[in-house]
């Protein structure tokens, strides 16, 4: 079975991976590495998973323009293609049995009716909101863990939307170094008008600490297009995004982490930020009403109802430090045995069967 | 510091009795002595004494005053010009001669020698009149910001200022009138209203806005004019780091503070070991222990007051402590409860002589134990928070627009009422309240500052508590939470107040009141005190409470004069 994963990143991300590929020499080789070290996307990486299993499996960061030139110059013999000429020529190359694209919006079903070869099982993932405009029906299987999306994904021409969770790569878990605990409480997202809710939280929190007679530290990493826009109790706390390892890492060395999905999501929260904090071993609050059943089980995380309540529970349990860390070590063993990307890989192959 | 008033009459002869009576209505402001001029007859001039600067006769006011020139001038003076030292040195290179060690004969030369521009030269609050014989010109000023007070009426084509509202009560003829047009600003907002307008609950009598000059002419001719605007005085520091940016305000800091030292008489603080009140007290520390012979700089003993309010969550006893025990501080603790009986509430809105919405009583009793102490200069760390932005409710704002948000409530929102209260509660007791947030120089410098110097790296007040690294501890320094001071209105609603409330909302006033009508249901306001059950969650509602309590209060107090043994009460 070969597999062939189609990845895009942000850009603010790109950035700095594309001056680190420069420092470690630019070769396909490199770049691949270099994806992999970064670790960004951890929960989605299905390819390796693939590979682990004994399959061929590849993948291509399609929105990078530089690490795409690198691939046309190291193995195509023609040179000033378009950016989607170069990947219709690395899906040739690859030649895939299962296409998994992590962006089918950008690659939507213009893009695939290009593929020449077209007897492989094309899936899409999308877990965010889709313009009306989007066409899926060139899809066999749109991945999604918000099943809340589903009719309108039928409507658009997909005919085959299922379930679908991100995991936790082990091995990359298990690489990770172990750091000293520092803030209290971390966050890492976005913020913008697709996270109100979000967005009501980080401020409640910061309002709490002013509140609050014990001291803790807020620490929000966070990627937004307009940062003269953050109120002044969330940009207090603003540090700048971190990405994959480096943000695996900030949450390792969190005593506290949360989790609130994007509002389109309502009350499923089983989105891959669940896998990454859980992952870390670090304790994870979640709402009360946040629906992550099949992902973790009650005593594996924190409830909370509001910012109030969280900073009260936080805080007692600061002070019973074992009850706070065996609920995070719990998460973890849950993720590594349960969660992990080989089973999903598992699950991938078993829906496609 | 002191209580100033004063009456012009250019068609006739100053009324000296009523003059009289004018002055010593602000006698709680200046226990130490009094003064009037009235050399030419049309001009009356009052001094309550608060001495703190050469406290011999020699600076008593109003002070005349003759320039090298012959010119000759008088002036009646409320406040401190902290840079007095340095201007005098000026002043005598160009001839002026001081029969004084004051700080008001360096002010009227200041003033004789370059007219209104001397204004700028000057680093201090104040409120004065100052009157030019020569041309026969009376000038009226406040400080930057308005921490000292100042206001004027014109009744019967005669001219009156004074440094208290309550003090026109004692004019003859004063006609005792609500400007009923202010109340629903009032009631909807009553801390805005300080900054906001020259118009006071009295109708027709005036306050000076801060920053302003009113100038008298010979003719009868008045002219009112702005002479200060922050915005004009501020400077792009975006490119400098922010590190040099702390550097700067810990220099401009210490710096206002070391001035506020000035003092012939002993200094304490008022200190809730929150970040403004300790780093004032370290920096004074600091400077006593760096700077032993500096010119009138206080260097005596030198201790905290803390309103202590146990078992309640507004107490910060055990910050105060850690704090005042690692700078060597020594702590007292006053507490209030029992302090708020009907008549020490009443007493305090008649101190306070506006609408809060809160009760000063802590803040009021905390001055009284200063000067109980012997104390008389209280340097404090008011003005930081609308200054830097320490309030949760700054919290919300867009990071981008935080600085124009504090400008306007530093200058026009919050801050000016709360410069009221403090004058007033500290005055009551003859205490001067020193401010080195409210430093020109530091306030310029904080308004050129970007936003994240205010509220960023994780904390409100971020420049702040940069710049203090080293000299105040660390514990406070990066104590994130922030306790309001106020009384504890759920608490006080369930038992003390609950006399007043019955008092109150008998009243007519209560009752056929235009505003609210009959829209609060006063047995239900009253069963809830007496069954206590007010919680914490109340307090909004308590506030908004309090507010239509202080204004039917106020209304009895100053309009009606249901309580005159208040002003003979301390």
């Amino acid at each position: 079975m070969k597999f062939l994963q189609l990845i895009s990143n942000y850009e603010g991300y790109l950035i700095g991976y594309n001056e680190r590929l420069r420092e470690r020499g630019a070769t396909w080789e490199h770049a691949q590495a270099l994806y992999y070290e970064d670790g960004f996307l951890m929960p989605h990486f299905l390819s390796t998973a693939f590979r682990a299993l004994g399959h061929e499996a590849n993948f291509v960061v399609f929105n990078n323009n530089y690490t795409q030139q690198i691939w046309e110059l190291e193995y195509s013999s023609s040179r000033t293609k378009t950016t989607n000429e170069i990947l219709l020529e690395q899906i040739a190359y690859y030649d895939p049995d299962i296409l998994y694209v992590m962006d089918p919006i950008t690659l939507d079903s213009s893009f695939l009716r290009a593929i020449k070869r077209r007897s492989m099982i094309i899936i899409g993932w999308r877990a965010a909101p889709i313009h009306p405009s989007i066409d899926f029906s060139e899809f066999d299987f749109i991945f999604s863990s918000v099943p809340d999306l589903f009719t309108q994904m039928r409507a658009q021409g997909a005919e085959q939307p299922r379930f679908f969770l991100p995991g936790v790569d082990v091995e990359f878990m298990k690489s990770l170094p172990t750091v000293e605990k520092q803030a209290d409480i971390s966050f890492s997202g976005q913020y913008g008008p697709l996270h109100v809710r979000r967005n009501m939280l980080l401020l409640n929190l910061a309002q709490q600490q002013l509140k609050q007679r014990d001291n803790f530290e807020l620490a929000y990493y966070l990627a937004t297009s307009d940062y003269g826009a953050l109120p002044a109790g969330v940009f207090a706390h603003c540090r700048p995004p971190v990405w994959g390892r480096n943000m695996l890492s900030m949450y390792a060395s969190s005593r506290a982490a949360f989790h609130i999905p994007i509002d389109m999501a309502e009350a499923n929260a089983t989105a891959m930020r669940l896998f990454e904090v859980g992952a870390t071993g670090t304790p994870l609050f979640v709402h009360r009403s946040a629906e992550i059943q099949g992902v973790f089980s009650e005593d594996e995380v924190i409830r909370f109802d509001d910012a109030n309540d969280f900073i009260q529970t936080y805080l007692k349990l600061r002070c019973e430090r074992d009850a706070l860390e065996e609920r995070g070590l719990r998460a973890m063993k849950r993720c590594m045995n349960d969660h992990s990307t080989i089973n999903r890989a598992l699950q991938l192959l078993e829906i496609c069967r | 510091m002191c209580g100033i008033a004063g009456i012009v009459d250019l068609s006739r002869v100053v009324d000296l009795d009523e003059l009289n009576r004018f002055t010593d209505a602000l006698q709680h402001r200046g226990p130490d002595g009094r003064g009037i001029w009235n050399t030419d007859p049309r001009f009356g001039l009052g001094h309550r004494r608060l001495s703190i600067l050469d406290l011999s006769d020699n600076g008593a006011c109003p002070l005349e005053y003759e320039a090298p020139s012959g010119a000759k001038s008088v002036i009646t003076y409320n406040g401190e010009v902290y840079n007095f030292v340095e201007l005098k040195k000026e002043l005598e290179g160009l001839g002026h001669r001081f029969k004084t060690a004051t700080d008001t004969e360096v002010l009227a030369a200041c003033l004789a020698q370059w007219g209104k521009q001397g204004l700028n030269k000057l680093n201090g609050m104040w409120a004065f009149a100052f009157l030019d014989r020569s041309q026969n010109t009376l000038l009226l000023s406040r400080d930057r910001f308005g921490v000292k007070p100042l206001y004027y009426a014109i009744q019967n084509n005669k001219f009156y200022f004074a440094s208290e509202l309550k003090a026109f009560t004692a004019l003859k003829g004063f006609t005792r009138e609500l400007n009923e047009a202010l109340v629903p600003s009032y009631i909807s907002n009553s801390q805005a209203i300080e900054g906001s307008t020259e118009h006071t609950l009295f109708k027709d009598v005036y306050k000076l806005m801060p920053g302003h000059i009113i100038v008298l002419t010979a003719n009868g001719q008045i002219v009112k004019e702005r002479w200060w605007n922050t915005r004009e005085n501020t400077r792009d520091y975006s490119q400098v780091s922010a590190l040099e940016r702390a550097s700067i305000f810990r220099d401009l800091f210490i710096d206002a503070t070391r001035i506020r030292m000035r003092s012939d008489v002993p200094v304490g603080c008022s200190f809730s070991g929150g970040i403004d009140s300790t780093a004032v007290a370290s920096c004074i520390k600091l400077i006593q222990r760096n700077n032993a012979s500096a010119e009138r700089t206080y260097q005596g003993p030198f201790s905290g007051f803390l309103s202590a309010f146990p078992g309640d969550p507004l107490d910060e006893t055990e910050f105060a402590r850690l704090a005042a025990d690692e700078i060597q501080l020594e702590l007292t603790e006053n507490q209030t409860k029992g302090a708020y009986t009907t008549e020490s509430v009443l007493k305090n809105i008649w101190v306070m002589e506006d609408i809060y919405p809160g009760i000063a009583i802590p803040v009021a009793e905390n001055y009284r134990a200063i000067r109980d102490a012997g104390i008389k200069v209280s340097i404090d760390g008011h003005g930081s928070d609308e200054l830097l932005g320490g309030y949760a409710f700054y919290l919300p704002i867009p990071i981008g627009n935080l600085n124009n948000t504090l400008y306007h409530q530093f200058h026009q929102g919050l801050l000016p009422s709360i410069l009221r209260n403090y004058d007033r509660c500290s005055m009551a007791s003859g205490v001067e309240v020193r401010m080195p947030f409210m430093d020109f120089r530091l306030v310029s410098f904080a308004f050129s500052c970007p936003d994240s110097d205010k509220i960023g790296n994780g904390y409100t007040k971020s420049i702040l508590r940069a710049s203090m690294a080293g000299i105040m501890p660390e514990a406070i320094r990066t104590r994130r939470n922030k306790i309001g001071f106020n009384s504890p209105l759920p608490a006080l609603f369930n038992d003390d107040l609950l006399p007043l409330l019955g008092l109150i909302t008998s009243t007519s006033i209560w009752k056929e009141n235009p505003w609210w009508g009959n829209s609060l249901e006063v047995g239900e306001i009253l069963k809830k005190a007496r069954t206590r059950s007010w919680v914490e969650s109340d307090w909004p509602t308590l506030l908004q409470l309090w507010t239509l309590v202080n204004l039917c209060a106020w209304i009895l107090t100053f309009i009606e004069n249901k309580f005159p043994q208040l002003g003979n009460t301390r």
